[in-house]
């Protein structure tokens, strides 16, 4: 305590110091990394793993690729977002690869895209998960905005170590969007107004969580 | 002398009755233990012969998830059985049925191809079809809802799942699937 007294007072005596101490970080420099955010949407399942099957008869695999290349569509109209998908087609990335893809691109943000399904044909709604703690603040933005866009039941955001959201390092969430052993649930996330709503709502989710506006 | 002779020969009845004394309280010892405790050796070669096969039954918990597909719900059961083997095959048996509407199997559309047990490892491979696949919290259930199964089952030290004999990433596409999985 005195010591610290002491050498506080030596510096305003100090005729030697015109320049601030060199304490201050230089608010000049730009954060050149964050000029343009990657971000990689992850179609979940593809190719070989078509992903859950819906009691419409389509699969889970169609529906993830469907919202991502809508979100690419509208996420390249923004000069600050630069968007990676982890899958463009019906192939299948292994999770390794996927995190691999986000890894290698030094990502910002990683989204994947999925559809739940359950035993029986109750269940019913849309959840977030994230795993890590860096990833609650980007899983609570998106899960809002994914509710706006499904309008399905709200079951809120969880944690869970699920390989891409776990192995990754940047904040990372995994949708499911809806139920597709539930018809309610199905017949929303089949219809091409609605993927689009979906896929307008995650972009505006993770454009609000990057504030750009 | 003869008083030597007597003591001897008492020595030698009291000695033989003290080892048929033995004989006979080791057997309802070990039929009851053979009855109760799981946790007779498979793997190694049994130290009873038991050329006659004895039906033991134990009750046991069978893990399956409610409707909403939120948590894991506990189905306790008996399961009949005479090696070690036979019970995990029993346990995975009844893993495939559903018991009621709020009680429903995770892994009634996966088909078991073979299931083997050696040196306290499981090894279960399935095939899955695709109409069998779930999603990330479902996937999730499937791997829990097996070892809380055959964990309860104090032999069983680990569990490897291969699907069509592969030792896969993941079975679903969300889940790291751990080769083997180990008691925790």
């Amino acid at each position: 305590m005195q010591f610290s007294f002491m050498s506080n007072s030596d510096v305003p005596v100090d005729p030697n110091a015109p320049v601030d101490p060199p304490v201050v970080v230089n608010p000049e420099d730009p954060p050149a990394a964050s000029d343009v955010f990657d971000v990689v949407i992850d179609p979940g399942h593809g190719g070989s793993d078509p992903g859950a099957k819906s009691v419409l008869n389509k699969w889970e695999k169609e529906f993830n690729l469907s919202v991502a290349l809508k979100m690419k569509t509208l996420l390249e109209k923004e000069s600050k977002i630069k968007v990676h998908l982890s899958r463009t087609g019906d192939t299948y990335p292994s999770l390794d690869d996927r995190i691999k893809f986000a890894e290698n691109l030094k990502a910002d943000l990683f989204l994947s895209i999925h559809a739940n399904s359950a035993p029986g044909t109750t269940a019913s709604g849309s959840e977030t998960y994230y795993y890590r703690d860096n990833s609650i603040a980007f899983a609570n933005v998106v899960h809002k905005h994914l509710i706006a866009g499904t309008g399905l039941k709200d079951r809120k955001v969880k944690k869970e170590a699920y390989k891409v959201i776990k192995q990754t390092t940047m904040p990372a969430v995994l949708v499911e969007a809806g139920f597709l052993s539930n018809t309610t649930d199905s017949k929303i996330l089949f219809d091409d107004a609605s993927q689009s709503r979906i896929a307008k709502e995650l972009a505006a989710g993770i454009k609000e969580y990057l504030n750009v506006k | 002398m003869k008083i030597f002779k007597a003591r001897g020969l008492l020595a030698v009845i009291i000695l033989s009755a003290a080892i048929a004394g033995c004989g006979v309280q080791d057997k309802p010892h070990n039929n009851q233990g053979s009855t109760i405790d799981e946790q007779s050796p498979t793997a190694s070669p049994s130290p009873t012969p038991a050329p006659t096969a004895v039906i033991k039954e134990r009750e046991a918990i069978i893990y399956l998830t409610d409707a909403e597909l939120v948590e894991t719900v506990e189905n306790p059961v008996k399961l009949s059985y005479e090696t070690d083997l036979d019970l995990v095959k029993a346990a995975l048996t009844e893993l495939q049925k559903d018991a009621g509407e709020n009680a429903l199997s995770l892994w009634k559309p996966i088909e078991i191809k073979s299931v083997d047990l050696e040196v306290g490892q499981v090894t279960i491979d399935i095939h899955l079809p695709d109409e069998a696949r779930l999603g990330a919290p479902g996937e999730m259930l499937v791997i829990e809802t097996l070892k809380k199964t055959l964990f309860q089952f104090d032999f069983v030290q680990a569990i490897e799942l291969l699907d069509d004999g592969e030792k896969v990433e993941t079975i679903m596409g969300h889940v790291e699937l751990e080769h083997p999985m180990k008691r925790e």
